[in-house]
């Protein structure tokens, strides 16, 4: 049964909601709250970024709870293998008839979190393709659906790269938003030192994530908002006829599934903002998070000290509503 | 006919009107810039006129099928209205039923009340709008440019009094005025000298005269002797005359044109040797050296039929003038 889509409004208080119950426990980091907050209004995975200590187990741990969603963590080592993820057959002998019974991995939950997913190796990061693309995994040439919402939020650690295995292309892609989790100012640090810590356990009655995510289709978007997304993604493609100054920095541009992450995620702004339509700003904010991830960049440009959040920029400067 | 289709409907007709009138401007600029320069340059005023009129006609005529489409008009809307894409989502849904489109024209209408379009479609023609003024105010005022005598009527009238007064006149002899005047002061039968006639060849010269025939050719060794003489070196000496000398000559004048090694030698042969003669090695007649006089003027014009008819009478003046001088300066 479908469920009912809210009214604007409806969906922007349900989002200022789950911002501000999260925010009761992890301190600062408004604007990746909220971003966050659309990826999960999407039903998007999030890949989230940050140096130790800033909270990101913590913030995945509080989105769980307030959604009241089944959650569970990975681990990821180098020696984690696939069949940790997804879950494996064990043989079962009852009374002399022996026989595999599947037994469900830590996947099967609503919200997964990947912990320092770039230490596993590309072997097991591919196992979770299936699952974050199509909500489902094969093992032993048997196909398990996974519990619906699934949410994957991973973690990785920007500077320790030593021993690790960055996620390919392909991968990466799949994430809805790449969250970067920055240092809290002095007031918030003040306060994360003070504060009292509040049990992940007791966040309220869980909000229902299911009636937003109906809501999120049901945002208009015009068709100029529809041209300026494709104009975006054009300016991005390296061999591209409409590429523009910032693509000569980019060796592989924004794919069309980041297109329609893009305009997916301008929805839900639009939303969070009250809105019936997608507006250009609505765009234009979600910009970042949506497309930072899916930029390759030129040696040389990564050797000038280039980075992709200056590029996705410099796109959004040279390509005017 | 909802608020949003209202207010579309009052845009249009605002976008029309402005477009029209920047567009007729324009129309007349261009018109009035062609009409202006057709009164420069002669042409009948009326006609430079009409084609301001045609235009400030024609231009949003053929311009009146271009107009923006619906949505982009309310696009630029929205963004005059800093309404984001409120106005371009409603009029694009307009047909659509469902209860979130509906709501969405009804907030889009409740945004619109307090806006008019003609503040958010300004009008934006002026300096077109001053530009035809004045293109057409030149075309009005602008003075024709007069005729020149060629083509204006007095000229004509001149040009012919010019050709009834026109001094008939006859092709000049090859010598020009100066072979007249040479022809005149020989006596009858005499042949004429050779000499002044360029087109005349030289008469075959004796032995020793080789070079004589052959000026061009031994002017520019120096008239190197094979007696005794060397003639540029043996001017003051008188010695020149002793041997069998190639001494270089003059030919026909009408070669003895500004060329250094030329005027050189013709100002040695005729200012220190006027009296010089060249002997043959076989003690042949002296043969005189006597310098070629300077060319006259050779006045071989073409006949009067080659010269354009406005300066023919100038031309049979300055001929007529030229007869009685020339004449004087003959001894």
């Amino acid at each position: 049964m479908t469920p009912s889509p809210l009214t604007p409004d409806q969906a922007a208080a349900l989002i200022a909601q789950l911002q501000e119950r999260i925010g009761r426990r992890v301190v600062g980091h408004h604007r990746p709250l909220f971003e966050l907050t659309l990826a999960l209004a999407c039903g998007g995975h999030c890949l989230i970024e940050g140096v130790p200590g800033l909270g990101k187990t913590l913030l995945v741990r509080t989105v769980a709870a307030t959604l009241g969603l089944a959650f569970a963590r990975i681990q990821c080592t180098p020696d984690l293998m696939p069949g940790d993820i997804t879950g494996t057959g064990l043989l079962i002998d009852e009374r002399g008839h022996e026989r595999f019974q599947f037994q469900p991995g830590p996947i099967f939950a609503n919200l997964v979190l990947a912990d320092e997913i770039n230490r596993a190796t590309p072997r097991t990061q591919s196992a979770l393709l299936e699952a974050m693309q199509e909500g489902q995994v094969t093992v032993m040439g048997e196909t398990h659906r996974l519990p619906s919402p699934f949410l994957l939020l991973a973690t990785q650690n920007p500077i320790e790269m030593e021993g690790t295995y960055p996620l390919p292309e392909a991968q990466l892609d799949r994430f809805f938003f790449k969250i970067h989790l920055n240092d809290p100012a002095h007031t918030e640090l003040k306060q994360v030192m003070t504060a009292t810590m509040i049990p992940a356990t007791d966040q309220g009655v869980p909000l229902d994530l299911v009636p937003l995510q109906a809501t999120v289709d049901a945002v208009l978007v015009p068709d100029p908002v529809a041209d300026y997304a494709v104009r975006l993604i054009l300016a991005s493609r390296p061999d591209g006829a409409g590429r523009g100054a910032a693509a000569l920095a980019l060796r592989l541009g924004i794919s069309p599934r980041g297109g329609q992450c893009l305009v997916r995620a301008a929805r839900a702004a639009a939303l969070a903002r009250g809105r019936h339509q997608v507006d250009f700003a609505d765009l234009r904010e979600v910009a970042l998070p949506a497309l930072r991830h899916r930029l390759l960049l030129h040696l040389e440009a990564e050797m000038e000290g280039l980075t992709p959040d200056q590029v996705v920029a410099n796109l959004l400067e040279e390509v005017p509503p | 006919m909802t608020e949003v289709e209202r207010f579309m409907g009052r845009a249009r007709r605002r976008w029309t009107s402005t477009t029209t009138l920047r567009r007729a401007s324009q129309g007349g600029v261009a018109g009035g810039l062609t009409g202006a320069a057709m009164v420069l340059a002669g042409g009948p005023r009326p006609l430079a006129l009409g084609l301001v009129a045609a235009g400030l006609v024609l231009v949003p005529a053929a311009l009146a099928s271009r107009r923006p489409a619906e949505i982009a008009l309310a696009a630029r809307l929205d963004r005059a209205a800093g309404l984001g894409s409120t106005l371009t989502a409603a009029v694009e849904f307009r047909d659509r039923a469902d209860p979130w489109c509906v709501a969405q024209r009804i907030h889009a209408a409740r945004l619109l009340a307090g806006l008019d379009p003609a503040a958010l479609l300004p009008w934006r023609g002026t300096g077109w709008l001053v530009a035809a003024v004045a293109a057409l105010l030149a075309v009005t005022l602008l003075p024709p440019r007069s005729p020149s005598p060629q083509e204006g009527g007095g000229g004509r009238a001149e040009q012919q009094a010019l050709r009834a007064a026109e001094v008939p006149s006859a092709p000049l002899p090859p010598g020009g005025a100066g072979g007249k005047a040479q022809g005149a002061s020989s006596a009858p039968g005499t042949p004429p000298n050779p000499v002044a006639d360029p087109t005349t060849p030289t008469p075959a010269l004796p032995r020793g005269g080789r070079e004589l025939a052959t000026t061009t050719q031994a002017l520019p060794r120096g008239g190197r002797g094979s007696g005794s003489g060397d003639v540029a070196g043996t001017t003051s000496t008188g010695d020149i005359g002793t041997g069998a000398a190639t001494t270089p000559l003059l030919g026909a004048p009408d070669r003895a044109l500004p060329r250094p090694g030329r005027a050189a030698i013709l100002t040695l042969a005729g200012a220190a040797l006027p009296g010089a003669v060249a002997a043959p090695p076989g003690g042949a007649p002296t043969i005189p050296l006597t310098m070629a006089p300077a060319p006259r003027p050779t006045l071989s014009l073409a006949p009067p039929e080659a010269v354009p008819l406005h300066l023919r009478a100038t031309v049979a003046r300055y001929f007529a003038l030229l007869h009685p001088a020339t004449e004087a300066d003959e001894p």
